[in-house]
């Protein structure tokens, strides 16, 4: 998130920027200057590739075929129409960022894998295309002659260059496009979006869970990015005034990402780094030996990868922030940028938490609930007759195997429901089907009147309904306050102003106010610093619902809460599922820990082999025969 | 366009479709078991077609001992691919361990330029110029040679992952690595093993095509893309997605470059990946994966 924008400082940006005026007075060498131009154009095209990597884990493979398009496009149009060249740049941007939207809306709906194979493929066929369209494009034989960059009179000044004809010059209009694309990153990262985006890299189910539109953000993002790398394509265009298809190839792409990597994705720096240092490492060698750098360049990248997966960027700011970071930290760090980071972690977390116990805190405060809710009693139990959540018919199969079967019920507002039965009752499944995670195959879900059957997760937690999973799921590698944040995006006003400026006083301390008073009433406001992944088990568990809890849920559904809690922890934290009651929230809770949650519930549905055993106040389940068979077994052990 | 003509280009596709057919097995079969789209098999390819040439023109080997030399050598090459880049790389994922493959092709490549040369080579087919012809439809002795050679290769495959132990172990590391391990089962050893085999049939192919296709140290970029296609197009880790797959793409390429123009014969081959993923994403024959 900002953390590496924050890291790399605001003083180091500006001596960056100095040096990269001063440059081509010290480099007077026109082969230098050329660098010194072609660095610039590297830059802006791994920005613009990080923010697909490194801000949103979004893999491309593809980007050259991005800058290609708004090459050829910016090419074209002025070599064959005669369109100035500002006009041409927006066409190269609007052509890229078309082809990005129509390659994004089908393949960022899928997840893993398909869209680094969609992006790849995308790129070899626009090789292919630029080399096969000869009549267009001229082929394998190159597009020369392509005009300079020039700008009509009446733009600025009389006295201002207008032919961008010396290198020097044009060094300069391509450092303009290097800052702009730098300035968006940094307004995009710093913005609502890029805490969504932060989410989607992070955990895109719970980012849909708080109510973040990630399909949405993934095309934001992708077609900005696309944008970004077809005016970094207008801009070589007319700096080389010849282009040839395999500029573009499947290998530039690969360069692109190397260069990322090198530099460290998804950090402030890395960026800039990795390509002004490749960029010069690479002709260095090629000044050696042409073919050895080919060679070399391969060789370092596999070392690389293999030392510094956090790019030197990344590895840089883990020196400065201390050794405290131990190797289990490197080994996180990869998967932002791989695709499977999220599965180790949440093994790893269950792992690691079994330990872990709950904070003191809780237990503390819940001497207090007691007396609280006693008082407000009466207040939900006026609102009980209003029926909030309700299935009809539910049921779900896979295959062969038909998991929720007929299922009916209704959940009434203020109550707290426990959802219970046997392991493959079909209670998760019907969490998942009630939030939109899974499609129903046949059956309605109501939420306050309304049929949202199969709407999106996303939409869902916008209408009031949020959940929690059962493994303990939070933005592992966001702090605490991060997370939070994330969990009030639904809450934050948004809008271009404000992405590009930031929130005004009002609103930024509206949004801190939400987020104080939800970390202190789950206890964890004294955490709020620290990353997630390194808080005990039980205060992760704790933030999984705090973040729930931001989201201001009307109805919540809590996916075993307890697991893993030992009867202390159990009851503190059903104190606490009480106070939340308390304030208006209805829930519905799944867990195993009967005793607990015959305290704690109003109402328990039995569920069994996907059907409907039982409903009603726990006292008349635990008395239901069928139930007493079937769940408890023929020893009815509770009723001792 | 009469019969005969469709029936030959049928035929040629066919012959195109076994070299796929063997790149394609390859790359199919480590990515079922170690999760890695070893894209230096391509590499391979083109260094079974050096070796082979070498082999015959400066060794003065016959083409039949080069062949399996060629399997030996690129087999060797792809172990120790494995064993020194990609194990110690998996811990960080596929993406990464993605990237370092492209950067061994890019090495190989680049090292054949230094070594052989950027010209392209052919060599001389031991069946010469034979064929044999059936109703105006021609097949040369050697394209039979190779229909022949792959169809024992693809057999041979098949019946060692399902009768053989070794070969029952790989199915079981691809299906459940977990299970593998627990029921004693060395995966690493495993995953050399599918390597030197992707990396044998690979070096196959490049001196089984080598008499047929003139090739330079960049043809094995444009056949593990191609060959890449077919796996996506068969469903990534299925066997008989490979196969399938390599006869589309075989077939497409060579009626495309017939009855359009020779120069989208590629692009056709990727149109037809790029349809399959947004219609069916697992691949014709894959299972769903993510």
């Amino acid at each position: 998130m900002v953390r590496g924008l924050l890291s790399f400082s605001r003083a180091g940006w500006l001596a960056a920027l100095a040096v990269a005026v001063l440059a081509p007075l010290a480099l007077r060498s026109p082969a230098h200057q050329n660098l010194l131009v072609l660095t610039g154009v590297n830059v802006m095209l791994v920005t613009s590739l990080d923010l697909l990597t490194g801000q949103s884990g979004l893999l491309s493979l593809g980007h050259a075929a991005f800058w290609g398009i708004g090459a050829y496009t910016s090419a074209l149009l002025t070599l064959r129409a005669g369109v100035p060249f500002p006009v041409a740049v927006l066409a190269a941007m609007g052509a890229a960022a078309l082809c990005g939207v129509l390659i994004g809306y089908p393949s960022l709906r899928l997840r893993g894998h398909y869209f680094v194979l969609v992006t790849f493929i995308f790129g070899i066929i626009v090789t292919l295309l630029l080399t096969s369209l000869v009549t267009v494009t001229r082929g394998p034989m190159g597009l020369p002659e392509i005009p300079f960059a020039t700008v009509p009179r009446f733009w600025g000044p009389p006295l201002v260059l207008n032919t961008f004809q010396d290198k020097v010059g044009y060094y300069y209009l391509v450092l303009a496009g290097v800052v702009l694309t730098l300035w968006l990153r940094g307004c995009v990262v710093k913005s609502r979006m890029g805490r969504a985006l932060a989410a989607i890299r992070e955990d895109e189910d719970l980012g849909q869970t708080v109510g973040i539109g990630t399909h949405g953000y993934k095309m934001g993002v992708f077609t900005l990015s696309t944008a970004i790398a077809g005016l970094a394509g207008s801009l070589y265009a007319h700096y080389t005034t010849f282009l040839a298809p395999e500029i573009f190839d499947f290998v530039a792409s690969f360069d692109l990402f190397v260069m990322n990597v090198v530099g460290g994705a998804g950090t402030g720096a890395g960026p800039v780094v990795g390509p002004v240092l490749l960029t010069m490492v690479r002709d260095l060698l090629r000044a050696v030996h042409p073919v050895l750098a080919g060679i070399l360049f391969g060789f370092f990248l596999i070392v690389a990868i293999a030392f510094l997966p956090e790019g030197l960027v990344g590895r840089w700011e883990r020196l400065m922030a201390g050794a405290k970071c131990s190797a289990k930290d490197s080994k996180r760090s990869v998967p932002q940028i791989g695709g499977e980071g999220v599965a180790w972690d949440a093994r790893e977390g269950e792992v690691l938490g079994a330990g872990g116990g709950m904070g003191t805190e809780l237990a503390a405060g819940r001497a207090v609930d007691g007396s609280a809710l006693a008082d407000d009693q009466p207040a939900h139990l006026l609102r009980r007759a209003t029926p909030i959540l309700g299935v009809e018919g539910l049921t779900r199969n896979f295959g062969g195997f038909r998991a929720v079967s007929n299922l009916s019920f209704q959940v009434f507002a203020g109550e707290i429901v426990g959802l219970v039965g046997p392991n493959g009752a079909g209670k998760t499944t019907t969490f998942n089907l009630i939030t939109g995670f899974l499609r129903p195959t046949a059956g309605r879900i109501w939420l306050k009147g309304e049929d949202v059957t199969g709407m999106p997760a996303h939409e869902l937690a916008r209408r009031g309904l949020v959940r929690t999973f059962q493994q303990t799921r939070v933005f592992s590698r966001l702090t605490v306050l991060e997370n939070l944040r994330l969990g009030v995006h639904r809450h934050e006003p948004g809008g271009l102003r404000r992405a590009l400026f930031g929130l005004n006083v009002e609103e930024q301390a509206a949004l801190d106010r939400r987020v104080q008073e939800v970390l202190e009433f789950t206890g964890l406001w004294h955490q709020r610093d620290r990353r997630a992944e390194e808080l005990p088990y039980g205060e992760q568990r704790m933030l999984g619902i705090a973040v729930a809890l931001a989201v201001e849920p009307e109805v919540l559904l809590l996916d075993e809460p307890l697991a893993g809690m030992n009867p202390a922890e159990a009851d503190a934290t059903m104190a606490l599922v009480r106070r939340v009651r308390d304030r208006g929230v209805t829930i519905v809770l799944i867990d195993h820990h009967m005793e607990t949650l015959m305290r704690y519930c109003d109402r328990l549905i039995v569920l069994h082999h996907g059907e409907k055993l039982a409903e009603g106040p726990p006292a008349d389940v635990r008395a239901h025969p069928q139930v007493i068979r079937v769940y408890l077994g023929d020893e009815a052990v509770f009723l001792r | 366009m009469d019969l005969t003509t469709a029936l030959q280009f049928a035929v040629n596709g066919l012959f195109i479709s076994a070299a796929y057919a063997l790149v394609a097995l390859g790359l199919t079969l480590v990515f079922g078991v170690l999760h890695i789209a070893d894209f230096a098999q391509g590499a391979l390819y083109m260094l079974g077609a050096y070796v082979s040439f070498y082999a015959t023109q400066r060794l003065g080997l016959s083409y039949f001992v080069s062949v399996p030399v060629a399997m030996g050598l690129t087999g060797a090459l792809a172990t120790l691919n494995g064993a020194l880049v990609y194990r110690p790389l998996q811990r960080h994922g596929g993406a990464l361990t993605f990237i370092a493959a492209l950067g061994i092709l890019l090495i190989l490549q680049n090292l054949a330029l230094w070594l052989f040369g950027g010209d392209f080579r052919l060599i001389a087919s031991p069946f010469q110029e034979g064929k044999i012809t059936a109703g105006g439809v021609v097949l040369t002795h050697h394209q039979a040679f190779v229909l022949g050679v792959t169809a024992v290769l693809l057999t041979g495959v098949w019946f060692g992952l399902r009768y053989t132990k070794p070969g029952k172990a790989l199915r079981a590391v691809a299906q459940q690595p977990e299970a593998a391990r627990l029921v004693g089962i060395d995966s690493a050893r495993l995953g050399l093993a599918a390597f030197a085999l992707a990396g044998a049939l690979a070096g196959a192919a490049g001196a089984l095509m080598s008499p047929m296709r003139a090739f330079d140290p960049h043809i094995g970029a444009i056949v593990i893309l191609k060959s890449f296609a077919i796996v996506i197009f068969g469903g990534m880790g299925s066997i008989p997605g490979a196969i399938v797959g390599a006869l589309a793409v075989g077939m497409a390429e060579t009626f495309t470059a017939a009855y359009l123009a020779a120069e989208f014969a590629d692009l056709a081959s990727f149109a037809l990946m790029i349809v399959v993923l947004f219609a069916r994403p697992q691949g014709l024959l894959g299972r769903a994966w993510a």
